[in-house]
């Protein structure tokens, strides 16, 4: 299998707390990889560790071949990320926001037209981003993360505060990147729901342990053989992380 | 109540920490001035206080001025940076009031730095002069002149800063607003000697007599300022 | 050729920052009092200094000796608090960009910030001096060559307390500190300025060449004598040492 993200090992402790914990995914080139834990799982952080925003404290990763730390940088060029809080200059427009990001990346000047058109953003482009909605400042932040087409986006619940509508749009958005323009999408989002409609493959993470990794149609076959309930597969996640705490010693 | 909710946001801060740490630097700028050249203040003449006050208040009035100009950039800076301002307007507690409280929270921590300051004058005059409880009276006169002469410009500044959004347009219209009592003090204008940023930098010891014409200004001062801030701060909740 | 662009883009940043208001205001209000003042300088004083050159040096000493480095620290706050305000530098962290480069490019729009505010002093020394020299009757203005000569000097000699301030704000992520502890270290330098170690104290040497040149302008025997060695030496490794540990750390919270 050919694979865009993969990690041996991965790890991140802050003193004695472990926020991941020997991690091994596989992300495949092309599809859309569902990144589900509750709160505090541990998505954000591996995921600002595949970014080189964090230092893994054990472990090694490799994305379209190339090591990290080795080649951070080259690594970098591939990537288009929404980390946590959509990360923007207030004082400027959400077009000069996005000029910033296409000539540190040497894009031509069509990208920021085609990002801002993408995400429903062109009309209020002149508009000064900390005068934009939580839904236009989420926007903002995909519109970055897609700017020059990377081949690998990483995204963080991107539809956190978009209204019913902008979350279907980006959602259909996502789901029709790979086809669009080849690209691998590592998304994540504590909602079963929201993955099961973007989805291709899915990686279910508890403090800091992957729980599960497949498709989709494998974690039915999983939840099944596991004695898991299986008519409704947010109810096998919240089972899952449930036993899983359990074997914690926690209580729920 | 708003007052102890005031002192709480500012945990994490570093305000009081770094507030009692500057004063604690200020303080040691007399005694290194006296330590490394005695001489030069031994031969001066005037009481050990004057002498004191003449070679050091200029410079521990400006770290005064700049330890408070600092502090209210920073009360309204939380309150901007996260956006809490627009969750503390939804609140059923008054905006003049938090004013209030990150007013007085301001004024007494300037206090602390002043006393210390006071208190590495007194010790200078008790090493080198060996003055000792006589001085008391004089440096609490003395602590109260301050106290007066830092009030207006501790409610315009916390003014100054409840209107900026950024950080460093609070901080730049008081250092300029600084700046301009160190470059207009020579126009030897009474516009000039009464502008709020030019009052903590004398003090009684070295005026005497004559800076006590600087306290119903001081008083005036104060009473404007407090009143701008009660008007303009329920104003601009109803323009907004 | 990369960093010119990281340069044009940390110069874009400053859009709408209304810097420049804070870089030109204490200007205006320093000339203003120099200029109605300027009959001073025509009654001579003790050190027996020529008025046209008394007139030059009382503004820039009255510029070199807090609000120059106060520019700076203000400075050091816009370029950080743009960056932490809405997670800014998380993002440029992001992109495949040097964190050594971003961090130089930002180092240089504070020396560009700095150099904007001494060319506007240059540019309203000239009509203020025409304006003086019309109220007392005397040609107070100095040639061209020298003001320029000498705000350059001014400029040069910033570098290392540019470096120290930009060092301070990357390492004291907490505001209160990095303001605190730029604004706190200007006032000591007229102390400092008078012992032998005024070297070591960057925060001083624009304010000390200036007096030197005072000195020299007013040829008395009693002034400050600027001496290249141990001060250049000691200036350059200073530069050296603050700007590395800037480039070391800079972005580390935004990286933990």
């Amino acid at each position: 299998m050919d694979y865009m993200i993969e990690t041996q090992d991965l790890s991140k402790t802050y003193g004695d707390f472990t926020a991941v914990s020997h991690l091994n995914l596989h992300i495949a080139r092309g599809r859309i990889y569902g990144f589900l834990g509750p709160n505090g799982a541990g998505k954000s952080t591996t995921m600002k560790m595949l970014l080189g925003l964090t230092r893994p404290t054990g472990g090694r990763f490799q994305i379209d071949g190339l090591e990290y730390p080795k080649d951070r940088k080259e690594i970098l060029k591939k990537i288009g990320s929404f980390i946590e809080a959509p990360a923007f200059y207030g004082n400027l427009t959400g077009e000069e926001n996005l000029r910033i990001l296409q000539q540190i990346l040497k894009l031509p000047l069509s990208s920021v037209e085609w990002a801002l058109k993408t995400v429903g953003l062109y009309e209020f482009r002149r508009r000064q981003a900390k005068k934009y909605s939580l839904g236009m400042k989420q926007r903002l932040g995909l519109a970055g993360a897609l700017l020059g087409q990377p081949p690998v986006l990483i995204l963080d619940e991107p539809t956190n505060g978009l209204d019913p509508s902008g979350i279907h749009e980006i959602r259909t958005l996502i789901r029709s990147l790979p086809q669009q323009y080849h690209c691998t999408v590592l998304v994540s989002s504590h909602l079963l729901s929201e993955i099961q409609l973007m989805a291709d493959d899915v990686g279910i993470l508890n403090h800091g342990h992957l729980l599960y990794e497949g498709t989709l149609e494998g974690l039915n076959r999983y939840a099944r053989e596991e004695g898991l309930p299986t008519e409704n597969l947010e109810d096998t996640f919240l089972a899952m992380i449930a036993e899983d705490n359990l074997k914690r010693g926690e209580r729920l | 109540m708003i007052l102890s909710l005031e002192w709480k946001k500012l945990h994490r801060t570093g305000l009081f920490p770094g507030m009692l740490a500057g004063g604690l630097a200020a303080a040691a700028v007399p005694i290194l001035n006296i330590a490394a050249r005695p001489e030069t203040f031994l031969a001066q003449t005037g009481t050990p206080l004057s002498i004191l006050f003449s070679q050091n208040w200029s410079m521990l009035g400006m770290l005064n001025l700049f330890y408070l100009i600092i502090g209210a950039c920073i009360l309204y800076h939380i309150e901007y940076a996260g956006g809490a301002m627009e969750k503390m307007k939804a609140l059923p507690i008054s905006q003049g009031g938090i004013f209030a409280a990150k007013t007085l929270l301001l004024f007494g921590m300037t206090m602390a730095a002043v006393v210390m300051e006071l208190l590495a004058l007194w010790f200078c005059a008790w090493h080198w002069f060996s003055v000792g409880s006589e001085a008391l009276i004089p440096l609490l006169c003395e602590l109260g002149y301050q106290l007066a002469m830092l009030l207006p410009v501790c409610i315009l500044m916390n003014l100054i800063s409840s209107f900026c959004r950024n950080l460093w347009i609070a901080l730049g219209i008081g250092v300029i607003c600084l700046f301009t009592a160190t470059v207009t003090i020579t126009l030897n204008h009474p516009f000039v000697d009464f502008f709020p940023f030019s009052l903590p930098m004398q003090s009684l010891t070295e005026t005497g007599a004559n800076g006590l014409r600087f306290l119903p200004a001081a008083m005036i001062e104060s009473i404007l300022f407090a009143t701008a801030a009660g008007i303009s701060i329920p104003l601009r909740r109803r323009l907004a | 050729m990369n960093f010119l662009i990281l340069l044009k883009v940390e110069l874009k940043k400053l859009r709408r920052s209304h810097i420049i208001w804070i870089l030109l205001v204490p200007l205006i209000i320093l000339w203003i009092p120099n200029i109605l003042n300027s009959g001073m300088v025509m009654d001579g004083n003790a050190m027996g200094i020529a008025p046209e050159n008394d007139f030059f040096i009382q503004a820039f000493l009255g510029l070199a000796w807090f609000m120059y480095p106060a520019t700076l620290v203000i400075g050091t706050v816009l370029l950080c608090q743009t960056e932490r305000n809405n997670h800014g530098l998380l993002k440029m962290l992001s992109l495949p960009v040097s964190s050594v480069q971003l961090c130089l490019a930002k180092f240089v729009v504070l020396l560009l910030l700095a150099a904007v505010q001494l060319v506007l002093m240059d540019l309203m020394y000239f009509p203020c001096a025409i304006i003086a020299s019309e109220m007392n009757h005397y040609q107070l203005l100095l040639s061209p060559s020298l003001v320029f000569q000498q705000t350059g000097l001014l400029f040069l000699s910033s570098l290392p307390m540019a470096a120290l301030y930009w060092m301070v704000a990357v390492l004291f992520t907490t505001p209160v500190f990095s303001i605190g502890i730029g604004l706190a270290s200007i006032v000591p330098s007229v102390l400092i300025m008078n012992t032998d170690l005024w070297y070591c104290y960057p925060p001083c040497y624009p304010f000390f060449l200036l007096t030197v040149l005072q000195g020299e302008m007013s040829r008395s025997s009693d002034t400050f004598l600027w001496e290249w060695v141990p001060f250049l030496p000691v200036a350059a490794a200073l530069f050296a040492v603050f700007l590395t540990l800037s480039c070391i750390c800079f972005g580390r919270a935004e990286r933990r």
